[in-house]
């Protein structure tokens, strides 16, 4: 068969089919489920020119590792939270249509990007080869169907494509993309039950701060913070919960009800996130703050239908030139020519790109960000292998706290100016617990530290500055 | 919180948010609220009035799910009491009447001991009770196509395991407190165990996917063990 796929070689923490789920079932304990940023998915389909309500990968925190495979190239567009999205270890640009061959490998960084946002949407046109259960292609996990086998995709799945769309026009969005702050304020309307809590839990909820946990899942968001006291305990007859409903059980802990909730529960809730919330909310990852706001019903009306007029089809633009964006297929079409290489420059440093590398025919680009400086400049642009190797950076593999030594009492792995193998570990970064070496790309100098010991460093800062060898004093 | 007009249309509406309306339907449990409110659930879905997407009737409510940005709340509320004073005034009849073969004991039904040990009664005692009790399905819940039951005689009712098993197989059926049902998935589950059916409650590729819906009428019926 010769009919496109995508090859999964790592599923990533949570990679699901959704579409806009299934409303409608409520009744037979079935919910409605579905993407959980339902504007993301309808923009990313919109701009590979499918249906709003076409089926797409939902993507969560850490992505997976994809590959096209078939016979023919396709149009895919990726939406949602920043989560290190890359095309052939190029960045991948995110909210415009972009054409993938086959072959192609999209792969996400392991430490999920810049650590705003919590889900990305990969949507391809045509949408995937899945048959609807239950009049959705959307995945219930605890059900078990629906999507790709009723479950999270897993390495060696190959979820087949639905087919050709011919070539399509680039697209992207007409507005500045939805940005995802990691400190939200959240509206609400009090109720159903907000009479059985006292009027300080009542306050305490419109005035403190509550921090996303880890716990939080596509069920619901499990906040820390106040506790919510109950005047009559936490015991009820069950009753369907609504779609935001803020739950507090016994202990007095929220949870945000999300798509993928029971259909009906004995909690009591204190209040219901309004519409034009959810998919903002669906963004929140562990860490970060909410804080809840109350608006009236017709307000909250208001702004869902403000929300929902951000998702149509005049949200999306056709390009009508060929896009800059794709950086190899602009130095294919540039080739040398100063205006190409100015062009592929501003690309790069678009998408955030601080070193790039490319050969061909016999010629190498090679291309840094100067420090201090906030566009990239070319370097050099001379014959491959005339030059000497430059000092390199070392980076931080992922986000955490970067440590010099193996143990807070133990000495560092190693002091400024000592010379260190291709390899050799020299520090730690520290995650929720788990430990990320920090390795030499090569044999040289370890010129100087760029960061203290024990702080916190984003994914991509560099930490270090190592030398040549034969640059050595 | 809309008030209540007199009448037997009387029920109180709370808003959540713009995205779904609570009709508080009763406040106490009986078999004829829940035919009253599976009646009212029955002839909205089939008004299907713009933007009202998804209900969910349980013990004393009805949830409905609203789009924005097509429902009109106002007229969804006021076609509501059309039909729920409709439905007192014609006091809707019994749900569908659905009979579920049960094999108890043995393997698949392993606290049956427990419960005739904490009842009093005998193993074939519990049986006969629990096979000759009307059962009416309140709502479905916890799980796609998990029924909750009320009718279960009281004189069964035993309490939840103290620690809940991680593999409950589905087509068990058992006791928990003063309810009983069948777990339609294999998922975790703390209800004494007195056996199971062959019945399948949840098939998403069926074309009826669901064996029981709000109001139906359940009955056990005590079957032998298929042939091996």
């Amino acid at each position: 068969m010769s009919e496109s796929a995508l090859f999964v070689r790592r599923p990533g923490l949570l990679t699901t089919v959704q579409d806009l789920g299934r409303p409608g079932l409520g009744r037979f304990g079935v919910s409605a489920g579905g993407a959980l940023d339902q504007g993301a998915l309808i923009l990313g389909n919109r701009l590979v020119g499918n249906e709003p309500g076409e089926a797409g990968l939902e993507i969560s925190l850490i992505g997976p590792e994809l590959v096209l495979t078939g016979a023919s190239p396709v149009t895919i567009a990726l939406t949602g939270a920043d989560l290190g999205a890359t095309r052939n270890a190029l960045p991948l640009p995110r909210w415009e249509s972009v054409s993938i061959a086959v072959g192609d490998v999209i792969a996400f960084a392991p430490d999920g990007g810049e650590g705003r946002g919590a889900r990305a949407y990969l949507c391809v046109a045509g949408g995937f080869a899945i048959p609807p259960v239950m009049g959705s292609r959307a995945t219930d996990l605890f059900g078990g169907f629906g999507g790709w086998q009723g479950r999270p995709l897993r390495a060696g799945d190959e979820v087949p494509l639905r087919g050709a769309t011919g070539p399509l026009p680039q697209r992207r969005l007409r507005t500045p993309p939805p940005d995802y702050p990691s400190e939200l304020i959240i509206h609400v309307v009090l109720g159903p039950q907000h009479d059985r809590f006292t009027g300080e839990a009542r306050a305490t909820l419109l005035s403190a701060t509550y921090t996303v946990t880890p716990t939080s899942d596509r069920m619901g968001i499990r906040l820390s913070g106040p506790p919510l006291a109950l005047t009559h305990g936490a015991d009820m007859l069950s009753e369907g919960i609504a779609l935001g409903a803020i739950q507090v059980p016994g202990d007095g802990a929220p949870i945000v009800l999300l798509r993928a909730r029971q259909t009906i529960g004995g909690y009591p809730k204190i209040a219901t996130v309004i519409g034009a919330d959810l998919d903002a909310l669906a963004q929140a990852r562990p860490g970060d703050c909410l804080r809840f706001e109350t608006v009236t019903v017709d307000q909250a009306r208001a702004l869902s239908l403000a929300h929902q007029s951000r998702f149509g089809e005049d949200a999306i633009v056709t390009n009508t030139e060929s896009a800059v964006s794709d950086a190899g297929a602009a130095v294919m079409a540039e080739s040398w020519d100063p205006d190409g290489v100015r062009r592929l420059v501003e690309a790069l440093a678009t998408a955030g790109v601080t070193e790039f590398r490319f050969e061909i025919a016999g010629l190498t680009l090679e291309l840094r960000r100067g420090e201090g400086e906030d566009a990239l400049a070319p370097s050099s642009g001379a014959r491959s292998g005339a030059e000497a190797e430059p000092d390199d950076v070392i980076l931080a593999p992922v986000l955490g706290t970067f440590y010099r030594r193996p143990a807070p009492d133990a000495s560092p792995y190693f002091e400024p100016g000592a010379a260190v193998e291709g390899g050799q570990t020299i520090g730690l970064i520290e995650v929720m617990k788990t430990f990320t070496e920090v390795t030499a790309p090569r044999a040289g100098i370890l010129a100087a530290f760029l960061v203290e010991d024990g702080v916190f460093v984003e994914y991509g800062q560099p930490l270090a500055r190592l030398a040549a060898a034969d640059d050595a004093l | 919180m809309i008030p209540a007009p007199a009448g037997n249309a009387e029920f109180t509406i709370h808003p959540l948010a713009d995205t779904g309306l609570l009709l508080q339907l009763g406040e106490q449990t009986s078999t004829a609220l829940t035919r009253r409110i599976a009646a009212l659930t029955a002839a909205l879905d089939a008004a299907a009035l713009p933007g009202l997407i998804d209900l969910v009737p349980s013990y004393t409510t009805l949830m409905l799910t609203l789009d924005p940005a097509l429902a009109d709340p106002a007229a969804i509320a006021a076609t509501a009491r059309h039909f729920w004073a409709e439905a007192a005034a014609t006091q809707p009849a019994p749900g569908r009447q659905v009979t579920i073969p049960v094999i108890y004991g043995g393997e698949r039904g392993p606290d049956l001991g427990d419960v005739a040990a904490h009842t009093g009664l005998s193993s074939e005692e519990v049986i006969a009770r629990h096979a000759g009790a009307p059962y009416t399905v309140v709502c479905l819940g916890f799980a796609p196509g998990f029924a909750f039951l009320t009718g279960l005689p009281p004189e069964l009712e035993t309490p939840r395991l103290a620690k809940p098993r991680t593999h409950v197989p589905a087509g068990s059926v058992g006791i928990g407190g003063v309810q009983t049902g069948i777990y339609p998935l294999t998922t975790p589950g703390g209800w004494r165990l007195i056996g199971y059916t062959p019945s399948i409650l949840f098939d998403p590729d069926r074309a009826e996917p669901f064996l029981l819906q709000p109001g139906d009428e359940v009955r056990f019926e005590p079957s032998a063990a298929p042939a091996e």
